[in-house]
């Protein structure tokens, strides 16, 4: 009996083990980028993988963008119109839910099971991973073949696609953190200028000042932010971070620069905005934001992608504004929706997603309209279209000037999970501030070890 | 010609008598294979297989989006996962959980000496304790150390509170409500299927159900309590508060299936023994300690072992709930493996952590089934 279950289980090791030894030769993406060229697109579907939600509801059958309310809608109302317009007969198909919270996960699935989708949207931040893996199609020398103009995207933009030199997609938007303000309760505080215009904070000591100052004069909370849901915390931690002379990781992306007297002094002076009451460390995002709009936060920190929502919304007089320099120079944390081609073990349907990224940003302004994020193209930000949409004029250049990316290092998913972790144990758990920063630092250098090999 | 043909039969009736004589010593053999078999093949397919593949994944350095990056690499991975820098050793660290490992060494050794556990197991038993929670709890990374994951160590710590802390309030108020809806009747029937009911959601629903529940500005809770009079309380983002909201989550969820299994128990005792109780005078309390628990031991031990290992397992409410929240104060183990393999694409030793719990789940499963089957053996 032991003599056959000893045989079984060398005969499952052996099955097993030629598994391990027949891998998948991972395709060269130059060659890839030349089969783009010189395929022809053909009638047929393509998957694309997305997050930005679900909205079937309220986009079936239409195709006029200029009906989006949200980011959802924005992005399957083109991808609806791109449907019924093309020419060659192209079919895209969403691929799988559009929850955020899962969607890299589910994208690394795709991978591992070696179908990947045709075209996928990813966060800058992310794309080292899959460049890094020669997993993405390299689109230098064929965007030109579906007039992408690399030549007008913004700096922050043309940042967010470039891996090692090379373009590996093209920027939809970039989108930073913004202050919305309730214009109502800073006049009540008397924190407005000659022209009714919120005067921001430009030192960790002006902050304080008028915060006691509008909760004097209003009873008004002063700040809000997602303090324990998603990782807007973060967004503030390093646009202070930032603005304090600091970073997360050295330049060359060797270490983590988080055990430093810059970290220290900003997580410090969040503690103390937590501490005082000037926010609420048990707020999430939509406590947060639910207390802005209903008049009850002077100032929420959010990014981009509320501003329509929040003209829209907001009873009172509402004003976005950029991320005041609190450290120093204005300096904000910023990231930037790509598209992206994955590199497909089969000859993929690569002119048909190249058609589709092409369409796509052609659309840039639309989806900078309908949402508040920031164009990725100069001519586009410069544009009466753009200005003329809400609120746009009062954060829009100043952000992109002051928009600085998240560093191009692999692994950036779980850096953020950490640093999220970390800093939240701080004001969450009574952690100290010392061992959080050094909790951080260590953790992040044993992912950025296991990235540089 | 007759000898020819007595010849020529021999063999053919000597070969036919020989299959027919095979069949019929092995004839249960054949049938209990032919049963077995459809579950076999699914069994090895989709159980041992993977356990076999994750055995081997984790001696390899296993990059999830890369195939071109997959080497072997021995013992590394646990190397890492148990590995620290400057470890020390110290009497008074972690010393809430040695004083209980302590009362569980007196507890051990009053069970031994009531003649409770069999001597042998008592033995092993304050071995292992005195292993345990004397030697290997005391030992940490000094001031300038630091464990290669600790990570792994926090979820590993936190799966171990909600087990400690789930295992009990759950088989416990399991047990109370099939005590109190064993017996016949309508209004039983109905709140058997009621208790039952959230059992056959999926973890989706039951996590909008109770995140909506447990939020303190909208919740049903927070409003309860603020009609009172009361602050609403922050279930989720309270580090102390966390863990016992996802603990009254997961009680009632997953209840109903051992309230089903404990009154199939109870079902299954004697009626004539608590006749003969009753005659005998006895109250409520003693009938339950003296009949009813004895009765349905084997019920107990199932749903313990069955409880503790799905706790070990905890995952899709944390998950979702918290994300691991507040700062980590409820990240578990299977998180840990979950973003090790997918967040971090290290699937060889996300591979290893799952082999570390399956040993971990393996090693409480038989000292129950030792311990608590005691009188069987």
């Amino acid at each position: 009996m032991m003599r056959r279950i000893a045989s079984l289980a060398l005969a499952a090791t052996t099955l097993s083990a030629c598994g391990l030894v027949v891998q998948r030769q991972a395709p060269d993406p130059a060659v890839e980028e030349t089969r783009v060229a010189e395929d022809d697109a053909e009638a047929g579907v393509i998957e694309l993988a997305r997050f930005f939600g679900d909205c079937d509801d309220a986009t079936q059958g239409v195709t006029d963008v200029s009906q989006a309310t949200s980011e959802c809608e924005v992005i399957q109302i083109l991808t609806n119109a791109f449907n019924a317009d093309n020419a060659v007969g192209i079919d895209v198909e969403q691929l799988g839910g559009a929850q955020f919270a899962s969607y890299y996960d589910t994208l690394n699935a795709t991978y591992a099971g070696g179908s990947p989708p045709d075209v996928a949207v990813m966060h800058a931040s992310n794309l080292p991973d899959y460049a890094s893996r020669d997993l993405l199609v390299q689109l230098d020398d064929v965007m030109g073949s579906v007039d992408v103009d690399p030549s007008i995207w913004t700096e922050p933009a043309r940042e967010a696609v470039t891996y090692d030199g090379a373009t590996y997609g093209v920027p939809f938007d970039v989108h930073a953190n913004l202050w919305h303000v309730n214009v109502d309760l800073m006049d009540e505080a008397g924190l407005v200028d000659a022209d009714g215009i919120p005067i921001l904070p430009s030192s960790p000591e002006e902050f304080l000042a008028q915060a006691a100052q509008l909760e004097e004069a209003t009873g008004a909370q002063y700040f809000a932010t997602d303090a324990n849901q998603f990782a807007l915390d973060v967004m503030v931690f390093i646009s202070l971070l930032y603005q304090n002379g600091g970073d997360i990781v050295s330049e060359d992306g060797s270490h983590a620069t988080l055990d430093t007297p810059e970290a220290r002094e900003v997580l410090e002076f969040m503690n103390t905005l937590f501490d005082e009451g000037i926010a609420d460390p048990q707020q999430d995002y939509t406590a947060a934001q639910s207390a802005f709009l209903s008049g009850d936060v002077a100032v929420l920190h959010n990014g981009t992608w509320v501003v329509n929502q929040y003209a829209a919304e907001a009873p009172f007089e509402y004003r976005t504004m950029p991320f005041p320099g609190i450290f120093g120079e204005p300096a904000n944390w910023s990231n930037s929706h790509v598209w992206v081609i994955p590199v497909q073990s089969d000859p993929g349907d690569y002119k048909e997603a190249l058609e589709f990224v092409g369409y796509l940003d052609d659309h840039v302004a639309d989806w900078a309209v309908g949402t508040g994020h920031l164009p990725p193209k100069e001519p586009v930000l410069a544009s009466d279209e753009f200005a003329s949409a809400p609120q746009r004029s009062n954060f829009a250049s100043a952000t992109v000037e002051q928009a600085q990316l998240l560093p191009s290092v692999g692994n950036w998913q779980p850096i953020e999970d950490i640093i999220k972790r970390e800093i939240e144990a701080t004001w969450l758990t009574g952690k100290s501030v010392d061992q959080a920063l050094q909790d951080a630092q260590r953790e992040i250098d044993i992912r950025l070890d296991a990235t540089n090999g | 010609m007759s000898v020819d043909s007595t010849v020529g039969t021999v063999p053919r009736q000597a070969a036919s008598t020989d299959g027919a004589g095979w069949l019929a010593r092995h004839r249960k053999d054949v049938e209990a294979w032919g049963f077995l078999a459809p579950f076999m093949i699914v069994y090895a397919i989709f159980l041992i297989y993977p356990v076999i593949q994750a055995l081997l994944m984790s001696v390899f350095n296993w990059d999830l989006l890369d195939p071109g990056q997959r080497t072997f690499v021995g013992l590394d991975n646990y190397a890492r996962m148990f590995g620290a820098q400057g470890l020390t050793w110290d009497a008074t660290h972690l010393l809430g959980w040695r004083i209980a490992g302590g009362v569980v060494l007196v507890g051990v050794a009053v069970a031994a000496a009531r003649d409770l556990v069999a001597r042998r197991t008592a033995t092993i038993l304050a071995a292992a304790t005195v292993v345990v929670f004397g030697v290997l709890l005391g030992l940490h990374p000094g001031p300038d150390g630091a464990w290669s994951d600790a990570g792994f160590w926090g979820a590993f710590g936190n799966t171990i509170v909600f087990v400690l802390m789930s295992t009990p309030v759950i088989v416990g108020v399991s047990l109370l409500l099939a005590l109190v809806l064993s017996g016949a009747g309508r209004v039983a029937a109905i709140l058997r299927a009621v208790f039952f009911a959230p059992y056959v959601l999926s973890v989706a629903v039951l996590t909008l159900i109770w995140g909506f529940l447990l939020n303190p500005d909208l919740g049903l809770i927070g409003r309860a309590l603020a009609a009172v009079g009361l602050e609403p309380i922050s279930w989720l983002t309270d580090p102390s508060l966390a863990m016992p909201a996802i603990v009254l989550t997961t009680l009632w969820w997953t209840m109903g299936f051992n309230l089903v299994l404990f009154i199939a128990g109870l079902q299954d005792v004697d009626p004539t023994l608590y006749e003969a109780a009753a005659l005998d005078g006895a109250n409520a309390v003693q009938t339950f300690f003296h009949v009813t628990v004895p009765g349905i031991r084997r019920t107990i031990v199932l749903v313990t072992v069955l409880q503790v290992i799905a706790s070990f397992q905890i995952f899709g409410q944390v998950f979702i709930m918290t994300r691991g929240g507040p700062g980590g104060a409820t990240r578990v183990l299977i998180q840990h493996i979950y973003e090790s393999g997918f967040r971090e694409f290290r699937l060889g030793y996300a591979a290893a952590l799952s082999v570390f719990l399956f040993v971990v789940m393996l090693g409480a499963s038989a000292a129950q089934f030792r311990l608590l089957n005691e009188d069987d053996s």
